[in-house]
């Protein structure tokens, strides 16, 4: 438990009417970059404050850093830089005085830091918050919380606002400064081309349960389409099948280990298989959390399985 | 840190205050002595005549001061850490590593210390201005006023500061403040006339102050300064509960 950077089990967050975190079971390694992702309102930002402090999980514990959540949470919070989602600061103070005010919660802070970062992201450092740009504001956001000297960083749609040669630096402070020092990044974003450049790890979740944790060489390297002709196919069930779902007159299976293997079961059983394929993270994000219809007929696969643990 | 970020978000309303506040002291303060007509009290030249005199000026004067500390103190706690909700700056305070405990506590010392200034200043200029215009100010009358003027006015303080924390919003915490302040101004005597029962009233506990008092230790109103100490030590404690337990 206290080698993992974030650790979860059975997170709820019930706010009135609406379940946002709904059994979160979550395990995040030191040291990785990991990408947390889902749809609007799917309970990523729900999960992040539970995490922080922010809020408080109806059920469940989770540990920060080895750090009890809600017990602990100072010690979390000395550890942990958070940019928020909704990028508010103090209107009237500059950004220079917003440093002047952050710095002395934190004994890892670096002015070295606030000299690199302010001048790599162009941000002018006397002028109030509340006359910036919203990329501006971002940035001064990520100054923060990259001056920390944090051992986990998480982010909350960190790019919102800024322009591509920015989340290109961003991107690369955080792998060669962050990740490369070993220390840990926990990444929400809608941003899945960003996310899948950096990150380690994945874990996706859709209406406050996760579909999918896994590293993202897994993915690439097993995760496959396999694809079969027909509608009335044999009933097949298998841990490794994510998902089933109706193309045409094709049925697809999302499995995420033994592609192969299962292609040949199919075959055995009478199936046609057109074809097994690799995919992407964006393939399938939209894959998990679209309400796909089903590829009910033959029962294969069942239910998208109880959504996978790590591979 | 948040002291000085504290002081940096209100400081210009403070130096403002420290300036328009002796100006308008001095201005009452003159206002009524002029017509309180001191110069036939000078030729009177009775005690009783100057006792009543003073005693007169105190309850006028300690009205006008206690109504605009009270005043200034509802406005105060209005600008304070419940507004952090309001403007969404809450996500990033508090997810910095202290115990919420401090920011309830840092934020209410900073408001009390500039309030706690501005008493000092206001009853430094009313009886400055009444020295130097009649010369008849006794030496304990300052002291007297400034304690029940700096507990009443962080009463008041404390009172906004806790509705603004509960509604996560300044203006409307101001409003309940105000209502808040005026049931208690209003309902004593109300009370004290149709049942004959005495509920303290803070401004009551602010003008009685030099009433009729002849010496310090007439018109010091230990008991009442303990109670409404306590009282305006009572909010940030509520408000200390209250975020302790509060999701942002």
């Amino acid at each position: 438990m206290n080698d993992l950077a974030i650790w979860s089990e059975k997170l709820v967050k019930i706010y009135p009417g609406v379940r946002a975190v709904d059994g979160l079971s979550l395990n995040v390694p030191r040291g990785v970059a990991y990408g947390f992702l889902g749809r609007n309102g799917a309970g990523k930002t729900s999960t992040i404050r539970i995490l922080l402090g922010l809020a408080r999980p109806t059920e469940g514990r989770a540990t920060v850093l080895g750090f009890s959540v809600g017990r602990d949470q100072v010690a979390i919070l000395e550890r942990t830089a958070f940019v928020s989602e909704s990028k508010t600061l103090y209107g009237d103070l500059t950004p220079r005085e917003l440093v002047r005010f952050t710095r002395g919660f934190y004994p890892n802070w670096s002015d070295q830091a606030v000299t690199k970062y302010s001048r790599l992201f162009e941000i002018p450092m006397d002028r109030p918050f509340s006359k910036l740009s919203q990329g501006n504001r971002t940035k001064v956001y990520l100054l923060l919380a990259l001056s920390q000297g944090a051992d986990l960083l998480v982010l909350d749609e960190p790019g919102m606002g800024l322009d591509p040669v920015v989340v290109d630096e961003f991107l690369r402070v955080l792998v060669e400064d962050v990740i490369g020092d070993g220390r840990t990044v926990f990444i929400s974003s809608h941003q899945l081309a960003d996310v899948e450049q950096i990150a380690d790890w994945v874990g996706l979740i859709d209406q406050g349960k996760l579909l999918l944790e896994a590293r993202l060489d897994d993915i690439k390297s097993q995760f496959r389409w396999v694809t079969v002709a027909g509608n009335a196919l044999p009933p097949t069930k298998s841990p490794e099948v994510l998902l089933v779902a109706r193309e045409g007159d094709f049925c697809k299976y999302l499995v995420k280990k033994d592609a192969e293997a299962f292609a040949a079961e199919l075959s055995r059983q009478g199936a046609t298989v057109a074809e097994v394929s690799p995919l992407g993270l964006r393939e399938i994000f939209l894959a998990l959390v679209r309400k796909e219809e089903a590829c009910t007929s033959g029962n294969v696969g069942g239910v998208p399985a109880p959504i996978s643990s790590a591979l | 840190m948040y002291f000085w970020k504290c002081w940096r978000c209100t400081r210009t309303h403070f130096i403002g205050s420290l300036i328009a506040l002796p100006a308008l002291c001095v201005l009452f303060t003159s206002i009524f002595v002029r017509f309180g007509d001191p110069d036939a009290m000078r030729k009177a030249a009775s005690p009783s005549v100057i006792r009543a005199w003073s005693a007169t000026t105190e309850i006028i004067l300690g009205g006008w001061a206690s109504f605009f500390t009270l005043m200034w103190g509802l406005i105060l706690g209005a600008s304070s850490l419940g507004e952090e909700f309001k403007e969404r700056t809450a996500d990033f305070l508090l997810v910095r590593p202290r115990h919420r405990r401090y920011w309830v506590w840092t934020g209410w010392s900073v408001g009390v210390s500039e309030l706690t200034v501005m008493v000092f200043l206001a009853v430094g200029a009313t009886f400055g201005t009444l020295l130097y215009l009649t010369g008849h100010v006794q030496s304990w009358w300052p002291l007297a006023m400034t304690l029940p003027l700096a507990v009443g006015g962080a009463v008041a303080y404390g009172l906004t500061y806790f509705t603004t924390l509960v509604v996560r919003s300044g203006r409307q915490g101001l409003s309940y403040g105000v209502g808040i302040l005026f049931i208690n101004i209003l309902l004593p005597p109300a009370t004290s006339y149709y049942w004959n029962v005495n509920f303290p009233s803070v401004l009551g506990f602010m003008m009685a102050t030099c009433k009729g008092a002849t010496s310090a230790s007439e018109a010091f109103p230990a008991g009442s300064l303990v109670l409404w100490t306590a009282i305006a030590l009572a909010f940030p404690f509520a408000a200390q509960l209250l975020l302790e337990r509060a999701e942002a």
